[in-house]
């Protein structure tokens, strides 16, 4: 009934591989077709249907128009250029939001892709990109290297890197890597960046964490919408001969959290595991793993080469929103909100309203907020964070009630369901937010404060976790617009 | 054994035991929701949380296991997070008593006080009606708890249930939505049986009030329909006298509450007119007639007597029913061998 799948692999992590591939080899992921491969895999039927049902696209025919209206396409014009395709579907950022309002046809991205960027020390997006022979160091120096640089993950956690990789080694082998790709942090758009100008470059990084992990096999969990990616990402694998497995997803924020990443490549619905054990006791298929972020991985050879101490700490920023040269940027990590737009992204283009510094639940800042240091230590004044340095800058045009109302539903859609106070919270926030714009308070300030801490204190993963932080970013910044709520008791 | 501090006091537990069973054990009830002691920890719901003196955030006393030394607190701010819990999933709590089964979330907000500020203008499922004549589901009920989900993969292995979907879309449906029967489903009710709401209820007892099977009163028996013997309580309305629904208990030990759709479900035969409650013999009309059991005992023994005496006792065979107990297997088997003399014995179950 659906030719080749007899060829397909039976085991159950290369789940998510097949469900891709039937979705593009014989066509949208139906009842029938995930049956048919439900027993081509040994696996049961319900086991399967809910892992299809969990991603976006395994239902979609691979030709779909998606419109992007993730926040700063929202703000563009996502919403008319939806309109004007009838049949597409709206998705959450795309990774492209230099390009806003973007739009995927098929692989295709629509406006085509173009860089703006520039030269840096470390990544150095418009450096050569070639294979190179990684430098080699023992296990002890590159974590002595990795502390000097004060290098922290880039994925949005901001967790020290040599502390990760300290643990990893520290657990019994065989361990494995895992390369973060999912990129699905609205705003950013950097990891694509570094995958389509240096690929060899990541994998360079790769190469390092392996041979650190005495790994043998590492997988990249890459984002399904970046197909250029895929293609230059696979071919600078297979220039080193790497055992390297792309795993592409399948449309699924979530799946961005390393452990419902791993419970995704385990042939699972996404949903986030809890800690402990972290992945770097036990991950994938309970082995030790070692997970980074995909610019964190392309900052180590620089690292390693000019020595932790004196490599210069900088970070790729992605600037989108009202500015001249939306782009990925790499600038020193205590950069300001101003000079990234003014002094790397040609300038603002309208006057500022709001600034999201790093990624969805990074907080928002107003414009008194542009020359803070873009650091954790920077930002904590301001109630926000750098999270993944997806800084978007929205117009004073675009109401600030609204791009929370539309972060929460964004939270609200992509939240995997497994908890109580993410999954009613984030839909509650948005409606509070909803009814807010309308005047009305859904709920008097109290009771909202003691549902933001349960969502804060009680949820599983990050998202639930951080999803009232630009909310709250909002009522600090912008309180009289939140006055309905203060008139209930 | 190890030792920690609970609410203060010294306690202790065996290793690794789950701090929900061991402060249970020490009198400290902790409520849940999503928990099942024959399921993995699933840590969901989050009804559970406690301190835990060092952890960043409240941990789930249902996937927590007790170390040595480890303090913990159950009466901090871990009670207001649990009403505040509570709150929120009656925000789309819509249909709290589908089929009159003890409801644990309406329980729970009653005794913390609890209401929603609104129902979430989400809450609202797509509406699921199954064909079968058994189980019915009420999407407004559900907690998506996932308990009865996990149970048909950790235990039943009939995966008939999915978590389906992502976001406010999420529901709890036999697969692909299709009726239960359409699925790998025997209607063995487990599912059912662990649902915290009563989402997952009798059909048969739809309508029926809330707290219904509260009221009702159990008789604990044994199942009658095979050999596994499973332990079942008898549900039976203290007014009409009548079975009502059949209920299993996890500390049962034959079979820890799981039952199959005999046991659950096969229970109207005990108040069926055409139910045989005493022997019958047909008489020389042709009809069959009350006896005692001597006399129907006498006259089987005769008949299968007189079909030895004239083809021999190879001419007879035996069939055991499904129903019998591994006793009256052995019984049975001594009948044939030992009294009638043939080997032609076989149990219906073997087929
Ligand atoms: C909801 C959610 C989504 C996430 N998405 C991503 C992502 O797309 N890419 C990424 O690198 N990290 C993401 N993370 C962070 C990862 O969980 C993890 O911290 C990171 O991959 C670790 O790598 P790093 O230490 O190099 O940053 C996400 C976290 C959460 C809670
Ligand atoms: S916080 Fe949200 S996304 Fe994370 S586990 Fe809970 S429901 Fe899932
Ligand atoms: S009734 Fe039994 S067989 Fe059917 S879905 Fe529920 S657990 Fe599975
Ligand atoms: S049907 Fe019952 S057991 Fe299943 S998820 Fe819903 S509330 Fe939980
Ligand atoms: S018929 Fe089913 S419920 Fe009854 S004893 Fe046998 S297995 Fe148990
Ligand atoms: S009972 Fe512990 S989280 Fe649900």
């Amino acid at each position: 009934m659906t030719p080749g799948l007899d060829e397909l692999p039976r085991e159950r992590t290369r789940l998510l591989d097949n469900l891709g591939w039937v979705r593009r080899n014989v066509g949208p992921v139906t009842p029938e077709r995930s049956d048919a491969l439900a027993d081509h895999m040994n696996i049961r039927r319900g086991e399967v249907a809910e892992v299809v049902s969990f991603y976006s696209y395994l239902g979609q025919p691979v030709d779909v128009v998606r419109v992007c209206t993730g926040p700063v396409c929202d703000c563009l014009g996502g919403r008319a250029l939806l309109e004007r395709h009838p049949g597409a579907v709206e998705v959450p950022c795309i990774g492209h939001c230099d390009l806003a309002p973007a739009m995927l046809r098929g692989d295709e991205v629509v406006p085509a892709v173009t860089y703006s960027t520039n030269h840096g020390p470390s990544i150095d997006l418009l450096g050569p990109d070639e294979p190179r022979e990684p430098p080699s160091l023992e296990p002890d120096r590159i974590v002595a290297e990795l502390e000097a640089s004060g290098l922290v993950g880039y994925g949005g956690a901001g967790f020290a890197t040599w502390r990760k990789w300290e643990a990893v080694r520290k657990a019994p082998g065989p361990r494995v890597v895992i390369v973060n790709a999912d990129e699905g942090e609205p705003g950013t758009i950097k990891d694509r960046y570094v995958m389509e100008l240096r690929p060899h470059l990541l994998v360079e990084g790769i190469e390092v964490a392996m041979a650190f992990a005495e790994a043998e096999e590492a997988y990249v969990y890459l984002r399904e919408e970046y197909a250029t990616a895929r293609e230059r990402l696979g071919a600078a694998l297979a220039a080193r001969g790497l055992p390297v497995t792309i795993v592409t997803g399948a449309g699924s924020y979530v799946c961005g959290e390393e452990t419902a990443m791993l419970e995704s490549m385990e042939g699972r619905r996404g949903m986030p595991r809890l800690r402990p054990p972290f992945p770097a006791e036990a991950g994938y298929l309970g082995r030790p793993t070692l997970i980074n972020n995909v610019e964190t991985l392309a900052h180590i050879p620089a690292i390693l080469r000019l020595g932790g101490a004196a490599c210069p700490r900088t970070r790729l920023w992605s600037v989108s929103g009202a500015v001249a040269r939306p782009g990925c940027y790499e600038a020193s990590v205590d950069v300001t909100a101003r000079q990234l737009i003014d002094d790397y992204a040609g300038g603002a283009t309208e006057e500022i309203g709001a600034v999201v510094p790093g990624g969805a639940a990074s907080g928002i800042i107003p414009p008194a907020a542009l020359d803070a240091p873009l650091t954790r230590e920077g930002l904590a004044p301001w109630g926000a964070g750098p999270g993944s340095a997806g800084v978007q800058v929205f117009p004073a045009s675009y109401p600030v009630l609204r791009l929370v109302r539309e972060t929460m539903r964004f939270f609200a859609e992509e939240s995997c369901q497994k908890c109580t106070p993410c999954r009613i919270g984030t839909r509650a926030l948005e409606h509070v937010l909803h009814e807010l714009e309308h005047d009305r308070p859904a709920m008097p300030g109290w009771q909202l404060e003691e549902w933001l801490v349960a969502m804060e204190k009680g949820s599983i993963c990050g998202l639930g976790q951080g999803a009232p932080v630009p909310l709250r970013g909002a009522m600090r910044h912008w309180p009289e617009l939140f006055a309905p709520l203060l008139q209930t008791r | 054994m190890v030792e920690f501090t609970l609410d203060g006091a010294r306690v202790s537990a065996p290793e690794g035991e789950l701090l929900v069973h061991a402060a249970a054990r020490h009198g400290t009830f902790i409520p849940t929701l999503c928990h099942d002691e024959k399921l993995d920890p699933y840590g969901g719901c989050r009804m559970c949380l406690v301190d835990l003196e060092g952890a960043p955030r409240p941990v789930p006393a249902c996937a927590q296991r007790v170390r040595e030394g480890m303090v913990v607190s159950t009466n901090g701010e871990t009670g207001a997070l649990r009403r505040t819990l509570t709150e929120m999933l009656l925000a789309e709590h819509l249909s709290p008593n589908p089929g009159g089964r003890p409801n644990e979330l309406t329980d729970l907000a009653e005794e913390l006080g609890a209401q929603a500020p609104f129902l979430l203008p989400d809450a609202a499922r797509e509406p699921y009606e199954d064909r079968n004549r058994l189980m019915g589901y009420d999407p407004g009920a559900c907690i998506l708890c996932n308990r009865c989900v996990r149970y048909t993969q950790e235990v039943m292995q009939c995966s008939a249930l999915v978590f389906e979907g992502r976001g406010a879309e999420a529901r709890v449906v036999p697969t692909h939505g299709h009726s239960w029967l359409d699925t790998e489903c025997e209607l063995c009710g487990g599912c059912l049986s662990v649902c915290p709401t009563g989402a997952i209820h009798e059909q048969f007892l739809g309508g029926s009030p809330a707290g219904h099977e509260r009221a009702l009163r159990k008789t604990k028996t044994t199942c009658t329909f095979c050999g596994v013997g499973c332990q079942i309580d008898l549900n039976v309305d203290p007014e009409t006298k009548r079975i009502v629904k059949v209920t299993s208990d996890p500390s049962y030990v034959s079979n820890e509450g799981n039952l199959c759709v005999k046991g659950r479900f096969a229970f109207n035969f005990v108040h069926h007119p055409d139910r045989l409650t005493r022997p019958l013999v047909r008489g020389d009309d042709g009809k069959l007639h009350p006896a005692s059991w001597d006399e129907a005992l006498s006259l089987a023994a005769a008949g299968m007597n007189g079909v030895k005496e004239r083809h021999g006792a190879q001419s007879i065979g035996l069939l055991a029913s499904a129903r019998l107990t591994n006793e009256e297997n052995y019984l049975l088997q001594k009948l044939a061998r030992g009294v009638i003399g043939t080997n032609s014995i076989h149990s219906c179950e073997a087929t």
